[in-house]
């Protein structure tokens, strides 16, 4: 096995897919090689991202409430892929119902998605719309100095709406409101006053007209304010 | 203003949607050769010869396309576990 061939292994390695005697050639060039170390850590890690989110179906309480909400009962049970350890992957009967499970598994999600788009709830209804765009980024906005609460904003620019979840936002002073605010290089756009709810929270969906550069809350008069008065609460960076 | 307690925890799933979401971008980059031999490596637990054997396509095949497809995964996924 040459010098070449033998880097070329740490892929295979990564998924334990070498046979015993290009195994031990490789281990042998492992110990000495730190790109192919660093290559086989990283393909480690990426595969166990992909099996640890197949394995992990929506979550049953999100499920059980989209479906309680649109008033039908659940007709897939949940399938849970365990993540295969490598150490113990040479069980070599069980691929095609993994493979098989693992692949209902993502027919169950996009599946929970399209329900959730019909469930008639404007902000569940965008908020899945968003989260389906390929080009869906989510983040959780900074909280600036001793503020408390938290927001996250999820966005899909081809798809030109934002979705903003806050939690836990204490009541604006009297005469005032949050205001969020979408920056770019050139400008700062006043997006929308927010007004949480009883119980602390805010889940709007609106239009981004312009791709983000940060996105930013500050507590202003009620009505709005057309340019930012108010020192920056929380904050995104894109 | 929308109060709906229903979606109280909605905002704590959403990262897990958002990764699956990105897990399944990432997949459909793959070509399919890229995708059934990483499958079949990785949740089968197969050797590359017997990926081989098993797709019908040279061992050499077998093992570029597991390391471009592990290469195009990574890329995609950003290390972000």
């Amino acid at each position: 096995v040459n010098d070449i061939d033998v880097h070329h292994l740490a892929a295979a390695y990564a998924l334990d897919a070498l046979d015993q005697r290009e195994r031990e050639a490789f281990e042998g060039h492992y110990e000495k090689c730190d790109v192919c170390r660093t290559d086989v850590i990283a393909f480690r890690e990426t595969m166990a991202h992909v099996a640890d989110s197949l394995a992990t179906p929506p979550s049953a309480s999100l499920k059980d409430r989209v479906l309680a909400d649109i008033g039908v009962t659940r007709q897939l049970s949940p399938i849970v892929v365990a993540p295969v350890p490598l150490a113990s992957r040479r069980l070599r009967t069980s691929w095609p119902a993994l493979v098989a499970a693992a692949m209902l598994l993502v027919g169950l999600v996009v599946g929970v998605l399209a329900i959730t788009r019909d469930d008639g709830d404007p902000f569940n209804d965008q908020l899945a719309q968003v989260l389906e765009q390929p080009d869906a980024r989510m983040l959780d906005l900074q909280v600036q100095g001793d503020h408390i609460g938290t927001f996250k904003v999820a966005w899909s620019q081809s798809m030109g709406t934002a979705a903003l979840m806050g939690e836990n936002l204490p009541v604006a002073p009297n005469g005032k409101a949050y205001e969020l605010w979408l920056v770019t290089p050139e400008q700062t756009m006043a997006m929308y006053v927010l007004d949480p709810a009883d119980d602390g929270t805010v889940h709007r969906t609106f239009a981004a007209p312009a791709e983000p550069a940060a996105w930013a809350i500050t507590m202003e008069p009620k009505a709005g304010v057309a340019v930012a008065t108010g020192d920056i609460m929380y904050i995104a960076e894109v | 203003m929308l109060a709906a307690p229903a979606h109280d925890s909605v905002v704590a799933e959403v990262e897990a949607t958002v990764d699956r979401a990105r897990v399944r971008r990432a997949l459909s980059q793959l070509s399919e050769l890229q995708r059934e031999a990483v499958e079949l490596a990785y949740f089968g637990g197969h050797t590359y010869r017997e990926v081989a054997v098993m797709l019908d396509v040279a061992e050499g095949t077998v093992k570029s396309r597991i390391r471009d497809g592990l290469i195009r995964l990574r890329d995609e996924l950003g290390g972000e576990a």
